[in-house]
């Protein structure tokens, strides 16, 4: 077995990627392309994640409890 | 060896005991914390109490950084947060809806509500299709396909992206055109039945498109799995 492919699954990735910066280190290392996807990214995950938490509060206020529909 | 890849084909060693187990790294235990609020908050129902599994997987993370012991970019963090919060909504969520929780006053809650506000179709007729749930046909054949075969295989995928698979950029790239096709079948389905759907909705058309664009994950992401560094990824099962 070769030198690159020993080790476990975390360790090969660790030698592929190298030491992770931080987001901002990150960010300004990649391509315009790639961090104009991860910013986009960031604000729909936000949203879904916003959607997730107040979907069931806003119905509960706006409708109740129940099957209502009237 | 494999004929094939000229590698062992069984490359891990055997399961150890879980007294030989190491401990988790500080990105592992962020990992189980960021899939307990991924669930939660895709249950819908239960969104709130997602919230410190967030903060917790955003805390674990962020001590790994600094530790030096995060192996695992930001970039593809997020984009894998986004893909498995959206497949985790339209699985465990939906998934709600299709089975047989349907009847439960939670979901008579839920789904009900949910129509009032985006969609017709989830309150009209609710409950007295062959299939239960939303009796919409269109919606529930989309349904069926979503939670029983694309949304697990986006799951799926989306986990091994996370954990730096190569089968996982892969599945990632090949759910994302399913999602594609199953994204236009939606919007086509929601205006062909307008009256009943969008137009029987409190937030009409500014409420679809609002659940349309936050869902439309594939067209965000699909360029940036072309253009990501694919040796990133291992190889393996």
């Amino acid at each position: 077995m070769s030198e690159e492919n020993g080790g476990s699954v975390e360790e090969r990735i660790a030698r592929h990627v190298g030491r992770i910066g931080t987001f901002r280190e990150e960010m300004a290392e990649m391509p315009k392309l790639q961090r104009r996807i991860v910013y986009i990214s960031m604000f729909c995950m936000f949203m879904l994640f916003v959607q997730s938490i107040f979907i069931m509060p806003v119905i509960l206020i706006k409708y109740g409890w129940g099957y209502s529909v009237g | 060896m494999s004929a094939l890849t000229e590698r062992p084909l069984f490359k891990r060693s055997p399961a150890p005991g879980a007294a030989n187990k190491p401990p988790k790294t500080l990105m592992e235990r962020g990992d189980r914390y960021l899939l307990i609020a991924i669930i939660i908050g895709g249950s819908w129902a239960f969104g709130v109490f997602a919230l410190p599994f967030m903060y917790l997987a955003f805390k674990y993370y962020s001590r790994a950084q600094k530790e030096g012991t995060l192996t695992r970019p930001w970039s593809v963090t997020i984009i894998g947060t986004f893909v498995l919060i959206d497949a985790s909504i339209n699985f465990f969520g939906w998934g709600t809806d299709l089975l047989w929780s349907h009847n439960t006053p939670l979901m008579q809650t839920l789904w009900p509500g949910y129509g009032k506000l985006f969609d017709g179709a989830y309150y009209i007729d609710y409950n007295s299709g062959p299939l239960g749930g939303l009796s919409n046909y269109s919606e529930k054949t989309l349904e069926v396909f979503g939670v029983l075969a694309m949304y697990p295989m986006r799951i799926a995928s989306c986990w091994a992206f996370l954990k730096m698979k190569r089968w996982g950029l892969q599945g990632m790239v090949i759910t994302s055109y399913m999602y594609i096709g199953f994204w236009f079948a939606y919007v086509a389905n929601e205006y062909q039945d307008f009256s009943g759907r969008i137009g029987a909705s409190a937030w009409g058309n500014i409420g679809t498109w609002f659940i349309l664009v936050m869902y439309a994950t594939p067209f965000v992401i699909l360029p940036y799995l072309y253009t990501i560094n694919k040796e990133l990824f291992v190889d393996e099962p």
